[in-house]
């Protein structure tokens, strides 16, 4: 071994040493066999010559001797990559061009997959995660994700190991070592750790005594790894501490191992405690879980475990459900069949919420790599055809037709791995940009969008898969030729690639419209969206939301007192021209179905529902710029003690009754636990929440004195001022000073409404990158074509120019010739773009899928650009000067 | 002349080279006429296959070489056998010499 190194480095290292070596030893063999033969007596001159036949070819001999050292494989290697190196150096234009395209191809899709890996691939960080599963009841209806805890008791024996209940992703407040935390918390029943088959690294789980399926769990935590380290700073002594959640104080009882948060992959979770330690359960209402989950057991498939909870469940159902539920309800779940998920990657909002828009991206994303490819192989094509004589001389001196395949493959490989280096910022940039479409929520997001290792060695891979996958056509090529053919190059490979050159580009013209035709469809959508009439005037608008501090003075029934004093103090400062207060911020409304409503003492008509519900201070209607059409705004003296009044919506007035005139009636609403009364006492026209789709809501608008104590209220404050940073500090300060709220977030309603529409916002800024480069691609591409067709013709059009052809002829082929390509590219792209742009249908808003203008916009650019990647290749054509051109020769 | 010998068969040129060069080094023409006269004539080494079999023999450790004059003093590279090349001479020759045997066998059946 030790030997083969050493010849290894002799051969690597001493490479000149070795060849001389070789070239001496051959040298004086000969010189030997001509000594031979002159003692034998024959004539040296002779004696040379029968020398030379009997040693043959020299050349050939070193090549063998060569083939048989150590490390041969990379002596060839390293030959071919300096060649490469010194080919791309040559044609730097070329490689440069070349890199950049594989670089956005491939930086593109690893950003997509770093998304896709994060969101979807990911699996939790516990042993077999897959066999992690939960029970979820489905209804005909879709899913139904609540079922009664206490069917855990039932199922105790099931096929399920450690069954248990867990409710995740509870942004409650949390004060922990004395500092606001914005997490989330997670109740659990005992079993929860041992189904995850995780153990604390610190103190100890819960056990059956702290988290008890039924009833009342007791005060206590265990705490993640990463709110251990950052805000305990991993001190060992924080067992035994108390923090407080929800207001409740709690007793840390164990840190979990690292990298573990829960289910919920989006915020992770950092707090688990048992049920009704810190919320208390609702009197007569037997708690719900979002999930009965537990472990597969050993040797169980998932279908034998279905049809055993199947099986079981109508009894188990008849035994957990409460007596006093409602029918509808009841009926609901007892009709509902129970499935199994799988776990094993987590439960994600943004999962469900960007999975579409994900797939979109990362079908445009994969288009642009094949168009990438395309590209690609179509320049090597023209590369191979500037190369033909180089190659034709090489294959004539005797080399292997492997030996050319090999180094040409390495120069792709080359290309494709510098490809893949810079694609890797490329990608991290994409990323980090699609991450910042997320929207935002109470809790910060912890879910990384970095890549990893896993993504950077997948994207080396499709590296060198497309390195080999553009390198075929033009190995082919050049392989398959007889040397004889290639001495005559240039009359022979214009013919066989120029088809295969049109059909390339034809093709990357086909692809990029389709890219186009999309992008535009979902930009135009976005920008309907933006512009939307949302019924509210949104300049010099300023919201902050506000969440009550643990342990604060005020009590919540204190608001009488806290809310009209803080709204005046705000009131008063520089700039401030409107001050309200609302429960919903701008784009904060959920588009829920709505709850019925009807006139008093009528019953309800399951066609009226109400869809907007508010509660707000008075001068609400004045901040927001919403017109006041009859009646009175909300006051101050509504509170509690006085009527329950309402302001409804202009559309809410006309469907209660046709002509509008709704002041002075009383309607109830249907609500749990019971029906809420109001008298109208204003109309007011239609406003949205910043979202153009539900331009006509109808409204209700209660004062936010009159909305019940128990009800955890955290208004929203906006601010109408033309000095918005001023304010955002000052209203801070005077929460300080008032010491009940904090504020959480301030921004203007203009930001807020912009970063509003993140899924369509999403897929239109990458659908619109991802289409720019395309139809930046395709024009490098038809433009590189003419203007390497027209190089390789200056000898044809030099001729035809000799013998009298007009000079415009040989301009006007070339302009001609760009022009087909790409209607030919339009006219098959085209119906493929009608055909990918219905699966764009659920993201459009004011315009059509089919839109024809967007089509056509899209043809006409298509058209353009196969004039334009034309202009330059026609000049240089028309200036070709035939003496000039025939002496070239 | 030439055509009428038998070609060496693949793997048995490694033995050759180690049996000619165990009386002594020789360079690579010496070797060539040492087989020849070895094997009275039947087998002649042609140098494209003699050359890169030395050049493995040696980096494999069997043979090892130096500089010298030759016989009518031109400088040539003299290769002998080391000692694992003696190793490997005597293995080989016990493993030709059971599989020779056995096609003997094999054939007189």
């Amino acid at each position: 071994m030790r030997r083969r190194l050493a010849s290894l480095w002799r051969n690597l290292r001493h490479r000149d040493r070795v060849e001389r070596d070789l070239d001496d030893e051959l040298t004086a063999m000969l010189d030997l066999l001509i000594d031979e033969k002159i003692a034998k007596g024959v004539e040296p001159r002779e004696g040379r010559r029968r020398a030379m036949i009997e040693l043959n070819r020299i050349e050939p001999i070193k090549e063998q001797v060569r083939d048989v050292r150590t490390g041969v494989v990379m002596d060839t290697l390293i030959q071919d990559v300096k060649y490469a190196w010194r080919h791309m150096r040559r044609a730097p234009g070329f490689a440069a061009t070349a890199i950049l395209t594989l670089a956005l191809g491939i930086g593109a899709n690893t950003a997509m997959f770093t998304m896709l890996n994060a969101l979807v691939l990911k699996r939790l960080p516990i042993a077999d995660p897959d066999r992690l599963m939960a029970i979820v009841p489905i209804n005909s209806r879709g899913l139904n994700r609540t079922t009664p805890m206490s069917a855990v008791a039932e199922l105790r024996d099931g096929p399920l190991d450690h069954f248990c209940a867990y409710i995740g992703g509870l942004g409650l407040p949390v004060l922990a070592n004395d500092t606001p935390v914005q997490t989330t918390t997670t109740f659990i029943t005992s079993e929860c750790f041992s189904a995850f088959g995780i153990a604390p690294i610190l103190g100890r789980g819960l056990t059956e005594a702290d988290a008890p399926i039924m009833g009342a769990g007791a005060p206590v935590a265990v705490i993640s790894h990463r709110l251990w380290t950052n805000t305990y700073h991993s001190d060992p002594a924080v067992l035994g501490r108390s923090m407080l959640v929800n207001n409740v104080p709690v007793t840390i009882v164990g840190v979990l191992p690292k990298g573990f948060t829960g289910l919920e992959i989006d915020t992770g979770v950092d707090i688990f405690t048992p049920f009704d330690a810190v919320i208390p359960a609702a009197r007569g209402r037997r708690q719900l879980a979002s999930y009965l989950l537990g472990r597969l057991r050993p040797g169980v498939t998932i279908e034998a475990a279905t049809a055993e909870i199947e099986a079981r469940w109508p009894a188990v159902l008849e035994v957990v459900l409460p007596a006093n539920m409602a029918p509808t309800e009841r009926t609901q779940l007892m009709d509902s069949k129970p499935r199994l998920m799988s776990l094993g990657t987590g439960v994600s909002r943004l999962r469900e919420r960007y999975s579409q828009p994900l797939m979109l991206i990362l079908g445009l994303t994969g288009l642009l790599l094949v168009l990438a490819c395309i590209n690609l192989g179509g320049l090597l094509l023209s590369r191979l055809n500037a190369r033909s004589s180089e190659l034709a001389v090489r294959l004539a001196l005797g080399a292997g037709r492997r030996r050319i395949a090999q180094q040409m493959l390495i120069e792709n490989a080359m290309l494709s791995l510098a490809g893949a280096l810079l694609a890797m910022p490329v990608a991290y940039v994409t990323a980090v940009t699609l991450a910042s479409f997320m929207p935002p929520i109470n809790v910060p997001y912890t879910i990384s969008f970095v890549p990893d290792a896993r993504v950077f060695a997948l994207t080396t891979a499709v590296a060198i898969a497309v390195g080999i996958l553009m390198s075929l056509l033009p190995v082919w090529f050049a392989t398959r030729r007889s040397s004889a053919a290639a001495i005559r190059w240039d009359r022979t490979i214009v013919g066989t690639t120029g088809w295969w050159g049109r059909g390339l580009l034809v093709a990357q013209v086909a692809l990029a419209i389709v890219m186009l035709v999309n992008a535009s469809l979902l930009s135009r959508s976005l920008y309907l969206l933006n512009t939307g009439d949302l019924g509210i005037r949104t300049d010099n608008l300023l919201t902050v939301k506000i969440w009550t501090l643990p342990n604060s003075a005020f009590g919540r029934a204190d608001r009488d007192s806290y809310y009209p004093p803080l709204v005046d103090k705000v009131r008063a400062l520089p700039g401030v021209t409107g001050v309200a207060l609302a429960s919903t911020s701008p784009r904060g409304a959920t588009t829920s179905a709505g709850s019925p409503v009807a006139w008093k003492g009528d019953a309800y008509d399951d066609v009226l529902l109400a869809n907007g519900f508010d509660s707000i201070s008075p001068a609400y209607f004045d901040t927001m710029g919403i017109r006041l059409l009859a009646g009175r705004d909300v006051s101050w003296q509504d509170t509690m003690k006085t009527t329950p009044v309402a302001v409804v919506s202009e559309s809410l007035a006309r469907a209660l009754r046709p002509d509008g005139n709704v002041l002075g009636r009383a309607f109830t609403m249907r609500t749990l636990p019971t029906d809420l009364e109001f008298q109208i006492v204003g109309v007011v026209s239609d406003a949205t929440h910043g979202d153009p789709r539900n331009s006509h809501p109808r409204s209700i608008y209660r004062p936010i004195l009159q909305v019940g104590p128990a009800s955890a209220l955290n208004p929203n404050i906006i601010i109408q001022t033309t000095d918005q940073r001023t304010a955002a500090s000052r209203v801070r300060q005077i929460l300080g000073d008032f010491g009940r709220d904090y504020a959480q977030e301030v921004i203007s309603v203009n930001d807020l409404l912009a970063r509003a529409p993140a899924t369509e916002r999403m897929s239109a800024t990458v659908a619109g990158a991802v289409s720019g480069m395309a139809v930046l691609l395709a024009l490098i591409g038809v433009h590189g074509a003419l203007a390497y067709s027209v190089a390789r013709r200056t000898r044809e059009i030099g001729v035809r120019l000799a013998i009298g052809a007009a000079p415009g002829a040989a301009a006007r082929s070339v302009l001609r010739e760009g022009i087909v390509v790409c209607t030919i590219g339009v006219v098959i792209g085209l119906p493929l773009a009608a055909i990918a742009a219905r699966s764009l249908r659920s993201l459009m808003f004011g315009i059509s899928e089919n839109d024809p203008a967007t089509f056509a916009a899209a043809a006409a650019v298509f058209l353009v650009l196969g004039l334009a990647a034309g202009v330059a290749p026609a000049r240089r054509a028309a200036r070709v000067d035939p003496v000039i051109a025939l002496r070239a020769e | 002349m030439a055509e009428s010998r038998a070609t060496v068969l693949q793997g048995t040129l490694d033995l050759l080279i180690l049996k000619a060069l165990s009386a002594g080094e020789l360079h690579g023409l010496g070797v060539s006429r040492r087989i020849e006269q070895i094997t009275r004539g039947t087998f002649s080494v042609q140098p494209g296959s003699l050359f890169p079999a030395l050049h493995r023999l040696e980096e494999a450790g069997a043979l090892s070489s130096s500089w010298q004059p030759s016989e009518n003093n031109r400088r040539a590279k003299f290769y002998s056998l080391t000692r694992s090349g003696r190793r490997r001479l005597g293995d080989e020759t016990a493993q030709w010499q059971r599989v020779s045997m056995a096609i003997g066998h094999a054939l007189e059946s």
